[in-house]
């Protein structure tokens, strides 16, 4: 019996598994806590030199041993995502239930399936020439977030971007609500067009790009310019980050500067980002910061804390907003991860969607 | 035993720290945090109706127009006051060409409302991240779309400017731009 049953019980395990995944409800793919908890650099795990979405060998071999709690059957866990020599696969699965509570209405509970999305990297020459696509394949229809020819030298000690990619600004989250993320218009939801120069050499990495602007989508007027550069070490990194955008929606530049610092079993992520927005008729300055504590309560259990301010207009007094958030990240096995978490806005007394709350569920699988 | 009561004693620091900031007072401002003006309005305690000042003042200003607006609009759809209408009526969608973000007259082929209902055929349903918009609210917009999507004076729900607006407004209709 035991010979036909352990083989139907990995089954049977892996089955249920992409059941649960198929049954339950963010978006994207990002956490760099993980990173600020190795000292590594985001190229260190990922095929993308700037971060996020399909993981190298090492990342792949960090999202199963130094990530989960528990371990997979060895032969459940062997596939690297190749597929032959050249290509390298991956993919990501989010779903989520939330109850969301804004004063004076009808509470709202929603639940769903966030995204379904697929990546992969073929080297044309490796090491030096890569094509590389990420593509959501859920919900609605296929929808291409990047897509680039990526040229190098060997360990992406200088590179260059061409195509549809997402641009390099500050800590690139797994929240793409986050203030600092939709105050300069920068995240995961937002890839541009255009290319992208940059180097990872030392401590050092830094990116320059040059891409249509996304506020300049389906106009074909404008363009942006966007630089950041980060110093990396064991204990932290810092960086800075600039854009500029020409647009007939009216011209905008961010800067910001972000770091971390890690701390024994904590890691502290901070950024600030500073807008200067001209599309209104008087110039408006918008400043929003993040200050975020993940605490590695042992492996697989992560607590984040997150404390977010934001000012519309800084020459309007009394508009400020704040959100907190309390996230509980538990990764039971490899490629597969719940979170739990509160979320508690705060704002002008007289906005009830400012003064909102949110409770959330998520499950998110991925390779 | 020093760095297990380290941890979440540095937690409850970042959590005082983090307590003494918190929205703002409102004192002055409407509720769309923009200052009062005498005799302009602006506020939202009046019900929701099928107007496009109306809807713009409830929906486009305080949740749509945090993203879409200025030079970093998702899908260069400008989404404040000076720019809704313009970027909205008639102009096909980036996401699906074939369908009109608003199609006077047809709200069930008007992209907007699908993307409200979250049956769009590209991407994810907005305002993005939730909460969604309750389907009386969608409703009031789709009964303004079915009645033509008339355009009514724009300027009363946020302070933009309607003339500086006009290039995108041009642009957009003439290119197409959710």
């Amino acid at each position: 019996m035991r010979p036909l049953l352990a083989p139907m019980t990995n089954k049977l395990f892996l089955l249920l598994a992409l059941l649960m995944l198929l049954a339950l409800p963010k978006t994207s793919q990002a956490e760099p806590y993980l990173a600020m908890e190795m000292g590594l650099k985001c190229v260190a795990c990922h095929v993308n030199p700037t971060g996020g979405a399909l993981r190298n060998a090492t990342g792949l071999a960090f999202a199963k041993g130094a990530i989960p709690a528990n371990q997979l059957p060895e032969l459940a866990s062997n596939w690297g995502g190749n597929l032959g020599d050249y290509l390298r696969i991956g993919g990501d699965l989010r779903t989520s239930l939330q109850h969301s509570v804004v004063p004076d209405e009808p509470t709202q509970t929603s639940a769903g399936l966030d995204q379904i999305r697929v990546y992969g990297d073929v080297q044309l020459i490796p090491d030096r020439l890569g094509i590389y696509v990420d593509d959501t394949l859920a919900p609605g229809n296929a929808q291409v977030q990047e897509a680039y020819v990526r040229a190098s030298m060997p360990g992406m000690a200088w590179y260059a971007k061409a195509g549809q990619f997402y641009l390099p600004f500050g800590w690139r989250l797994q929240d793409n609500t986050a203030f600092v993320r939709m105050a300069s218009g920068i995240s995961m939801t937002t890839p541009d067009k255009g290319v992208e120069l940059g180097m990872e050499q030392g401590d050092f990495s830094a990116q320059f790009d040059v891409t249509d602007g996304v506020g300049n989508a389906g106009t074909g007027h404008g363009y942006q310019v966007t630089s950041q550069l980060i110093w990396v070490k064991s204990w932290g990194r810092l960086g800075a980050a600039a854009t500029t955008t020409s647009s007939v929606g009216g011209d905008r530049q961010v800067a910001g500067v972000f770091g971390g610092l890690r701390t024994g079993p904590l890691v502290w992520l901070a950024e600030a980002d500073l807008v200067s927005d001209a599309s209104f008729p008087q110039r408006r300055k918008m400043l929003a910061s993040l200050l975020e504590v993940d605490w590695l309560v042992r492996q697989g259990h992560n607590l984040k804390l997150t404390g977010e301010t934001y000012d519309p207009d800084r020459s309007v007094a009394n508009d400020n907003q704040a959100r907190y958030s309390l996230v509980y990240e538990y990764t039971p096995i490899p490629f597969l991860q719940i979170r739990a978490g509160y979320r508690k806005y705060l704002g002008i007394p007289q906005n009830n969607l400012e003064n909102r709350q949110l409770e959330f569920l998520e499950l998110h699988g991925y390779f | 035993m020093g760095v297990r009561l380290f941890a979440p004693g540095a937690i409850c620091v970042a959590l005082l720290t983090l307590a003494s900031c918190g929205g703002g007072s409102g004192d002055g401002l409407d509720s769309n945090g923009r200052p009062l003006v005498p005799g302009s309005g602006g506020s939202t305690t009046a019900a929701l109706t099928p107007d496009l000042a109306s809807i713009q003042s409830h929906i486009f200003t305080p949740i749509c127009s945090v993203c879409h607006a200025g030079g970093s609009a998702p899908q260069g759809l400008h989404l404040d006051a000076a720019n809704a209408y313009a970027n909205l009526v008639g102009v096909p969608s980036n996401e699906v060409p074939a369908l009109l973000r608003v199609s006077p007259g047809d709200p069930a082929d008007s992209y907007i409302i699908q993307k409200l209902e979250g049956h769009a055929a590209v991407g994810a349903r907005m305002p993005f991240g939730g909460p969604y918009l309750d389907d009386a609210t969608i409703a009031v917009i789709s009964q303004w779309i079915t009645n033509g999507a008339p355009q009514t004076a724009p300027a009363a729900a946020d302070s933009r400017s309607a003339a500086q607006a006009a290039p995108v407004a041009a642009t957009a209709r003439a290119q197409g731009g959710i």
